[in-house]
């Protein structure tokens, strides 16, 4: 073998020790391990199978750009499914599980590749139909898994920040440039997504400032932090949205700990300025059976050597196209390891203590399960490692999110950023530049003068890029992830998906989890090869957040469970809890349902309310007052009914439309002065009524001439119905006069109760003789407190929303959205009066003439009778005719009940021609059932009215 | 028919509610006037200049700033005025139950701030309406830099008492 921990070196704390399974067997480590750095100590080199042909893969890098160390984690009560090896560290009892790495059989696959390239589900697996194979296909393919058995993740933390200067990224660039930016007074705030600030600089030697790379690293951080800066370490920038809104996921705490303390917390950050200093990462290179494990990154070497103190191989092989590798070739060789350069230049000019093979590149590879050997043309080197250095990919991510453009770099074979976009400045590697004087430069030069510096000479960096071509040989990997190899790039050519974003999408280049981040440049480099154009001339793709990925629990924050859709609570909701209430969620409140031990008590409910009298919360309705000497006028613009000749003290129901004709929302709009109106709406409309008369104030009207507040949280609406809701009120002192000729039914009078304003409004949902008494909401209990203690001369009874939904519907009533859809016009509901006459302009006129609402088959509110004894139809039933074998819906059914005050099943329906077909029978349908009904008026009990005033 | 009582947290007893937590405290506001008074460009019905957000009110006789023709008139002393539109050209609607109000103090505020709203603490605005724990609020200083003063719709009191209750600024 091969990988080994060395005695010393590195950053973890070989103090303290961790253990934790890997597929089943135990692997020792120590704190400051990732998973994948112990399983490379371990001597582990297959961590899982690829997406498509199921092939070993071995860990390529020491970061976010892994592509195939992928692994469910599960520690504790909690499940971190498709977790990157390279990125999570090692926790006591962590049980880590390889993503595809149990199926070995379907290892068989890979035989079968040339009949399964990319988009091969889109011309095979389609006879007899392609959703039989579908759940075997995506079964296998899948990646992780979800232990549905563990509860959930925990909440994340959600953090606003703003800050003068946001830096990104803690490298050598990021560092100078955030304590510069401290020093000058600016508010500072640096975030990394490594644990450790420093970067590239914690695996590199260097001198810098006078001073070996901790001591500047840890200078500087001083600086920031005694400068009143903020740092964010475990941060990952992932997103760039409108007006530079930036986000980033903090990792807070180790996987273990408990549900209650949550994980992750989101920061909104709003920057002044952005410095993105974000690094570069370094690409494969494609050869023949590039994707076996112990293929590894130059730069993931060396991290693994100085970070983690492991030596990942004894005899490594490192092919390059650039200088920077030599300095991990030669680390390696002082660590011990036979070392061989394979280096593609033409007129390479690196030295080292090591062989050079120069001008040769890599062309195959020998080994299935892990790398034996490496073929150079005519050159066989047996190997226990291959470290690639394919040339650096500036991470711009966050920079093209926000608009930025890029150009392509020949000095560094890499696109790197093309101008300043405002508010965000690129440097060091992300701009491009990789030499240390350069970056600094830079650093100095956006900290006191935003802006975009140009790319640095890197004179010292020297690439020759080695692009696989169309002719090369094999099978050749491109995007590891998603399994794309060149001779997917060929064919996604040949069937002419040449754009860039056609080749992503043909072939799932770039489409994975990494985002492309090691596969895009060499894949769009390859479609430019066998295309005959430059790199440039095909471009790159959008590129979108999110960097990495990001938990949902840290999208959600606390909005779960209670927090999530909140309910709009009632005044006197403890004393319905109390008193026996079941409460349903209506119209974003939360209401009494019924009261008692089960739903048989709506039907004793709604019997009751006919027969002596009903006390109801119906504190819900809306109480939006419109004032001032244009309101009338303002409100008939807003309504079909005519408004303004509604008199002082006066109530009159009334449709509003919306724009299309179609009913949106009906109520009733009382009068209490000239200028003075009460819309009271619709409980789950207040808010979007609301917003419309809002809307049309500013927009249309003299908003001086308009005031529109919405009072409904301000005042309780209690309701009195029955035959003795009359004696019932007597009782109480309201200081107005509750005749019936001076107090008619639809109108509304203004007193006192208890010292308060009081309002009371006859009006009636339930048909019977009805009050509406609005108090302010403190009074709420008091006044209900002297009801129920009147009610019981009178042997009140309180009822819920179900039976007062029975009794609007034995009445015909409608429910808007129950008993209308988005369709529904007055018309449909025989209410043709203001259509004909009102004079003016009002929402919703033109649509009322359209051919549409002139169709002679629109659908129409009609009653439903079924025979006595027969069961009640289920709301939502089609109506329907048939013609042979065939039937169509000529409508369905709205409400349904059994109604207790007429001893028989009531339904409304919304029928096609409903209301010229009084008295026909028709067939209703429901989930292969049907039975009979006969079309009828709405209104089943009282249709003279006369319980009004009873 | 499930009964959803059971999905929510009753309505607290709101006179014996508190929090007291490390760095901030919260407790209910009763007993304060509010009047919603929507006046024409130009006309001034209150005798303070209403405040949005960053500057602090003082005493116990305030306007805040809705919008350019909303404010809120904030007094422990009862409005004399009817309400409903004055001939002088505005209109007046009482608001005392309409807005729920709170009180956050605390050298935290800030941090409690931060995770309610998006506006800048060391910022202004003209307004003191904003988002708030995803509520509409009107939120400003009162008497000292670290105390805010909420309105919220007094329906959702008792979801704004479930968010602040899960605040840990540890």
């Amino acid at each position: 073998m091969t990988a080994k921990r060395l005695p010393s070196g590195g950053r973890i704390d070989r103090e303290k020790p961790v253990t934790f399974t890997f597929d089943g067997k135990t692997i020792s480590a120590f704190e400051g391990d990732t998973i994948a750095s112990a399983l490379l100590a371990a001597n582990q080199w297959v961590v899982g199978r690829s997406f498509k042909y199921h092939r070993p893969r071995g860990i390529w890098g020491a970061g976010v750009e892994e592509p195939n160390a992928l692994v469910d984690i599960e520690i504790g009560n909690r499940n971190f499914p498709v977790s990157r090896a390279t990125t999570e560290f090692v926790e006591e009892g962590m049980v880590v599980t390889t993503v595809n790495g149990r199926v070995d059989r379907a290892a068989i696959l890979d035989k079968f590749a040339k009949f399964i390239p990319a988009a091969f589900y889109y011309k095979t697996f389609m006879w007899p139909d392609w959703h039989l194979f579908e759940p075997y296909i995506r079964d296998m393919a899948g990646l992780g898994r979800i232990n549905p058995d563990l509860p959930e993740t925990g909440r994340a933390e959600q953090i606003n920040h703003h800050c003068d200067v946001l830096v990104i990224g803690s490298g050598p660039a990021g560092l100078m440039a955030a304590s510069l930016a401290s020093k000058a007074g600016k508010s500072v705030l640096l975030v990394d997504n490594q644990r450790d600030l420093g970067g590239s600089l914690l695996h590199m030697d260097a001198n810098i400032e006078g001073q070996g790379v901790s001591g500047w690293i840890a200078d500087k951080t001083d600086e920031i932090e005694k400068s009143g800066g903020k740092i964010l370490k475990s941060t990952t920038a992932y997103g760039i949205y409108d007006h530079q809104m930036i986000y980033l996921n903090e990792k807070r705490s180790d996987m273990a700990r408990d549900l209650a303390s949550g994980l992750d917390c989101l920061w909104r950050v709003r920057a002044g300025h952005i410095i993105l200093a974000s690094g570069a990462i370094e690409r494969p290179m494609v050869f023949q059976n590039n994707d076996r494990p112990g293929i590894m990154s130059a730069d993931a070497g060396l991290k693994y050597l100085k970070q983690f103190g492991v030596l990942p191989g004894q005899n490594i092989v490192i092919a390059t196209n650039n200088d920077s590798a030599y300095g991990t070739a030669l680390a390696l060789r002082e660590a011990g390891a036979n070392v061989t350069m394979l280096d593609s230049r033409k007129d390479a000019q690196a030295e080292g203590d090591f062989d050079i093979l120069r001008e040769k590149s890599v062309t195959n590879i020998i080994g299935k399960n892990r790398i034996e050997a490496v073929v150079a043309e005519n050159h066989t080197i047996k190997a226990d490692l291959l470290l690639v250095s394919g040339g650096w990919t500036p991470s711009v991510h966050l920079y093209c999110q926000a608009g930025g453009k890029l150009d392509w770099n020949d000095t560094i074979a890499a696109f790197v950023p093309r101008a300043s976009v405002n508010g965000i400045s690129v440097i060091g590697a992300a701009n491009g530049t990789f030499e240390l004087n350069d970056l600094f430069a830079e650093a100095k030069a956006v900290a006191s003068n935003y802006g975009q510096p140009t790319t640095g000479k890197n004179s010292g960096f020297n690439i020759e890029p080695n692009w696989h071509g169309p002719s090369a040989k094999g099978r050749a990997w491109v995007d590891y992830q998603n399994d794309v190899t060149i001779k997917d790039v060929e064919l996604a050519a040949r069937e002419n998906f040449k754009s860039v974003e056609h080749l992503k999408r043909y072939t799932t280049l770039g489409m994975a989890n990494d985002q492309g981040k090691t596969s895009n440049i060499n894949g769009l480099a390859a479609m430019a090869a066998i295309t005959g154009r430059e790199i440039k001339e095909v471009g790159t793709t959008t590129y979108r957040p999110p960097f990495t990925p990001v938990p949902f629990a840290s999208i959600a924050g606390k909005r779960s469970g209670e927090l999530f859709n909140p309910v709009k609570r009632l005044p006197l909701e403890n004393w319905h809890r109390a008193n026996g209430a079941s409460f349903r969620e209506y119209g974003g409140w939360l209401r009494p349902a019924y009261y008692g031990k089960d739903e048989t008590e709506i039907t004793r409910e709604a019997k009751h309310a006919r027969t002596s009298v009903a006390l109801f919360d119906g504190s819900t309705l809306g109480k939006i007052e419109v004032m001032g000497p244009d309101a009338a006028k303002f409100l008939d613009f807003h309504y079909y009914n005519t408004v303004s000749t509604l008199k002082s003290g006066k109530i009159r129901y009334a449709f509003m439309l919306t724009e299309g004709g179609a009913i949106y929302d009906d109520g009733v709009l009382a009068r209490l002065s000239e200028n003075h109106f009460i819309v009271s709406c619709s409980s789950s409309h207040v808010d979007g009524v609301h917003r419309r008369l809002e809307m049309w104030r500013q927009d249309q009207f003299d908003p001086t001439k308009i005031a529109i507040h919405n009072a409904t949280a301000q005042w309780a609406t209690l309701t009195v119905t029955g035959p003795k809701s009359a004696a019932l009120l007597n009782k109480i002192d309201f200081n107005i006069d509750l005749d019936d000729e001076t107090f008619p039914h639809m109108s509304i009078r203004t007193g006192k109760f208890d010292g308060a304003d009081a309002r009371l409004s006859r009006v009636s949902f339930s048909g019977d003789r009805s009050y509406e008494i609005a108090v302010p909401a403190h009074k709420t209990e008091t006044l209900w407190s002297q009801l129920h203690d009147a009610g019981a001369e009178f042997d009140a009874a309180t009822i819920g929303v179900e039976a007062m939904s029975i009794l609007r519907a034995e009445k015909g009533f409608i429910i808007i959205g129950k008993d209308t859809d988005g369709t529904t016009m007055p018309q449909d509901l025989g209410l043709t009066g203001p259509m004909n006459k009102k004079k003016g302009e009002y929402l919703g006129k033109r649509s009322l003439f359209t051919e549409n609402a002139k169709d002679e088959n629109r659908r129409q509110l009609v009653g439903l009778q079924v025979a006595k004894g027969n069961e009640m139809l289920i709301t939502g039933a089609h109506g329907i005719e048939r013609d042979g074998n065939d039937k169509h819906s000529i409508g369905y059914v709205t409400s349904s009940y059994l109604s207790p005050n007429i001893d028989k099943p009531i339904a409304l329906a919304l029928i096609e021609r409903g209301l010229t077909r009084m008295g026909e029978e028709i067939e209703i349908w429901h989930m292969g059932q049907s039975c009979k009904a006969t079309i009828c008026a709405p209104c089943f009990f009282d249709p003279s009215m006369e319980r009004l005033n009873a | 028919m499930r009964d959803f009582a059971e999905k929510w947290t009753p309505v607290p007893d709101w006179e014996k509610q508190k929090i007291e937590a490390a760095g901030f405290s919260v407790h209910r506001l009763f007993g304060l006037h509010q009047t919603l008074i929507s006046a024409a460009t130009g006309l001034d019905p209150v005798k303070n200049k209403p405040i949005g957000w960053g500057p602090i009110a003082k005493g116990n006789d305030y306007a805040i700033q809705i919008s350019r023709d909303r404010i809120l008139q904030v007094s422990d002393k009862p409005t004399k005025q009817p309400f409903g539109w004055q001939m002088k050209g505005f209109a007046t609607s009482c608001a005392n139950d309409l807005y729920a109000v709170f009180e956050i103090s605390g050298k935290d505020c800030n941090q409690v701030f931060a995770r309610a709203s998006t506006l800048n603490w060391r910022g202004e605005s003209k307004s003191a309406s904003m988002q708030f724990s995803k509520l509409n609020a009107l939120v400003y200083r009162h008497g000292e830099e670290n105390k805010l003063r909420v309105h919220i719709d007094s329906p959702y009191a008792t979801y704004f008492w479930t968010w602040l209750e899960q605040i840990n600024l540890n």
